[in-house]
């Protein structure tokens, strides 16, 4: 499962990262439990030709964090920028610049394949013809015929995951954000979106993905950063992961970093 | 599974590193929305029902059932026995008896009279056995011989009156009752002929002169103002309707189904999204309004048709009244809608929206009753109140009243009391806590984040 345009080389520029967050905090008010602290000043750079998997158990502020750099949600706190754009002053044209795509990033149950993609094309300020050409080409690639025309209500859970990835990259953007992307699908579809998130690399886009799913990292990440209690452990790729903590495997790594933090902060506290 | 990209790969780049300038923005991105809301909303098979197939159907179905059931509720009446036990003086009784079988015996005897049933008992027995037995009375009683009606005469020397005893509660005896009033009446009637002729009086000397009263309305202005006195609250009820299933539907309903974070992602304002699905519950509203006031036209003009001569007056659909009202009832439509749009956008799911929208109704049907109460009349102090002032235009012009100060500021303080419902509408639902599937919000709660600055907007609004 490869977008046929991520084999046209994006003009990454130089000069920028594709994804740069910097002391990103996020606190949300509940009112029963009062002020609760996501991310905590969590830093975090990506460039474009990379994966950079986000990697870290429930509740460590992976998709808070995702959807800050989304501009969705607001930082309470720090700097976030997509492609130079600021997420908190311009959510919108981070919007324009991203694909995101999220157990909670649902297809609209009434609408068909094509007309989701159409819809999200248009939003997109892609011309008619060049829409159509370019929905052709993602029902090709990913295989939508058989469905194409159908209610998404009516899809398997499979065909809905290739639909939604075709909704992320309609407008073929060069940063793209996954959070927890194989969770929910069964091996056929999982190895599906691996391939898909290979396939993004090669042409120089940039893909930030979170996951819990250490062996989906290993595989695919150049680079991963280990977050927990919504800040960031360590960075690097997993020779140097390795290397910092004396561990071979990376679930060995993993817990290697988060007994740090926790003797780390235990003093502290 | 799936198949690897064949050449001619990206047969052209759709986006490098900015977006496009032809993506919509200001009302065309607010179109795209409503456009797809609309094809959704439209797609749902209770929106369909709802907004387009009760609208034309329930006022024909619901008329013709009145109609059907007035003439078997008749003819019912018609077809009923009754017993009506004549009781007091001896003379009288058998007098009245004797008229009385002679009159019943002309046409089908559906009134029976009985003079056996306690002849001489005063009026509390009397009372006391015409009365139903309780529940908990034995078999004998529930099977006692009772009439559903009794008249006790008096007799003729003495200044009492005759009295009728029904049981109101009893349809049966309620009819009993109506046909023996009319028996005495006609009684009443005769005896007052009969002694007016022993004294040589006529009719003309009992009756100097008739009384007839005639209006100089035509038959078809006294139906408009029959229907100016309902329709305009009809037109309230309906956009409420309306807009009630398509408000849930493109708020609670989409988190429900996981698709917020998705409208989330669109690449537009907080805003124009929010004024696309408006936009889309106003126009759903406007079509259900129309669509009822249209079909309630109909089968109202087609009901006093078949009822014929018995109604004095004549129904014409007021097209050209409707059509001069057609600018309010959208910003009617338009201000319910951002009401409901955002009151439903407070809850999680169908369920939680339709309990909120519920109650929320009555804050437009109250004043709608209002509006139609009568000697009411469109000023420039009532139409500063929003509903009721849309009720009163409505019905001004119905009856082709021309009240241009009034109709301005109806039409100035629905603008702003739509254009103060979206700001609502788009302040609460671009709440962070309010925007992702699975969040709800009480009012209370709502206050209290606003009063402690805790509500923190989705992005930009």
């Amino acid at each position: 499962m490869q977008d046929p345009q991520s084999h046209a080389p994006a003009a990454a520029p130089a000069d920028r990262p594709a994804i740069e967050a910097t002391g990103l905090v996020k606190t949300f008010f509940d009112p029963e439990r009062g002020e609760v602290q996501a991310v905590r000043g969590l830093d975090l750079r990506c460039e474009y030709g990379e994966i950079f998997g986000l990697l870290g158990p429930n509740g460590a502020g992976k998709t808070t964090t995702l959807r800050m750099l989304a501009g969705i949600l607001v930082p309470t706190d720090g700097h976030a920028s997509i492609a130079g754009v600021d997420a908190a002053r311009d959510p919108m044209g981070v919007r324009q610049r991203i694909g995101f795509l999220s157990g909670s990033t649902g297809l609209y149950p009434r609408l068909t394949a094509r007309e989701t993609l159409r819809y999200f094309g248009q939003l997109h300020g892609i011309a008619k013809g060049p829409l159509e050409e370019r929905i052709e080409e993602l029902v090709e690639v990913f295989q939508l015929h058989e469905f194409a025309d159908g209610r998404c209500e009516a899809l398997s859970t499979g065909q809905k995951q290739r639909v939604n990835i075709a909704r992320a990259v309609v407008h073929d953007p060069e940063v793209l954000i996954l959070d927890e992307p194989t969770t929910g699908l069964d091996i056929m579809a999982a190895s599906d979106m691996i391939d898909f998130i290979e396939s993004r690399r090669s042409s120089g886009r940039c893909v930030l993905f979170s996951t819990h799913i250490l062996s989906e990292a290993e595989r695919l990440c150049d680079r991963i950063g280990v977050v927990d209690h919504g800040r960031t452990l360590a960075v690097g790729t997993l020779q140097e992961l390795r290397a910092e903590t004396g561990q071979e495997w990376l679930g060995d790594v993993f817990k290697e970093l988060v007994q740090r933090a926790a003797q780390e902060s235990a003093p502290a506290s | 599974m799936i198949r690897a990209p064949a050449n001619g790969y990206a047969r052209h780049r759709i986006m490098a590193s900015a977006p496009s300038p032809r993506a919509p923005r200001g009302w065309s991105a607010i179109y795209h929305v409503a456009a797809q809301e609309l094809r959704t909303s439209l797609r749902d098979r209770q929106t369909v029902v709802n907004s387009v197939v009760l609208p034309i159907v329930m006022y024909p179905i619901l008329f013709w059932l009145i109609l059907q059931g007035f003439l078997v509720v008749q003819g019912h009446k018609e077809r009923t026995t009754v017993e009506v036990a004549l009781v007091g003086a001896p003379e009288r009784v058998a007098q009245v008896q004797a008229q009385w079988m002679a009159e019943l015996d002309d046409g089908p005897n559906h009134t029976l009279l009985r003079t056996d049933w306690w002849p001489n008992a005063d009026v509390e027995t009397l009372r006391a056995n015409l009365r139903a037995p309780k529940a908990s009375a034995t078999q004998e009683e529930h099977s006692a011989d009772r009439p559903d009606a009794v008249l006790r005469l008096p007799d003729p020397s003495s200044d009492e009156s005759a009295q009728l005893f029904i049981e109101s509660t009893r349809s049966q005896s309620e009819l009993a009752g109506e046909r023996t009033s009319r028996l005495v009446g006609q009684w009443q009637r005769d005896l007052r002929d009969r002694a007016a002729q022993e004294k040589g009086l006529g009719d003309e000397d009992l009756d100097p002169f008739d009384v007839t009263s005639h209006t100089i309305t035509a038959e078809r202005d006294q139906g408009a103002f029959l229907l100016s006195l309902f329709l305009p609250m009809m037109i309230v009820f309906m956009a409420v309707m309306g807009a009630f299933f398509p408000a849930v539907d493109s708020t609670a309903g989409e988190k429900e189904r996981g698709t917020a974070e998705t409208t989330l992602l669109l690449p537009l304002s907080r805003e124009h999204v929010l004024l696309g699905k408006i936009l889309s519950t106003s126009t759903l509203a406007f079509i259900a309004t129309i669509l009822n006031l249209t079909f309630m036209g109909i089968a109202a003009r087609h009901l006093v048709g078949t009822l014929g001569p018995k109604v004095p007056f004549s129904i014409e659909f007021p097209f050209l009244a409707l059509l001069y009202s057609l600018p309010l009832i959208a910003l009617f439509c338009f201000f319910v809608s951002a009401v409901l749009t955002a009151l439903a956008g407070l809850t999680k799911s169908f369920k939680e929206g339709q309990a909120m929208l519920g109650p929320a109704q009555m804050a437009f049907i109250l004043p709608a009753i209002v509006g139609i109460m009568p000697g009411l009349k469109l000023s420039v102090v009532w139409a500063l109140i929003p509903v009721i002032n849309v009720v009163l235009a409505v019905r001004a012009i119905l009856v082709m009243e021309w009240l241009p100060i009034p109709y301005l500021t109806t039409a100035l303080v629905l603008c702003a009391s739509a254009w103060l419902a979206v700001r609502l509408c788009v302040r609460l639902l671009s709440l962070e806590a309010l925007a992702f599937a699975g969040s709800s919000m009480s009012l209370k709660d709502l206050f209290r984040r606003l009063r402690q600055g805790r509500a923190t907007p989705v992005g930009k609004p």
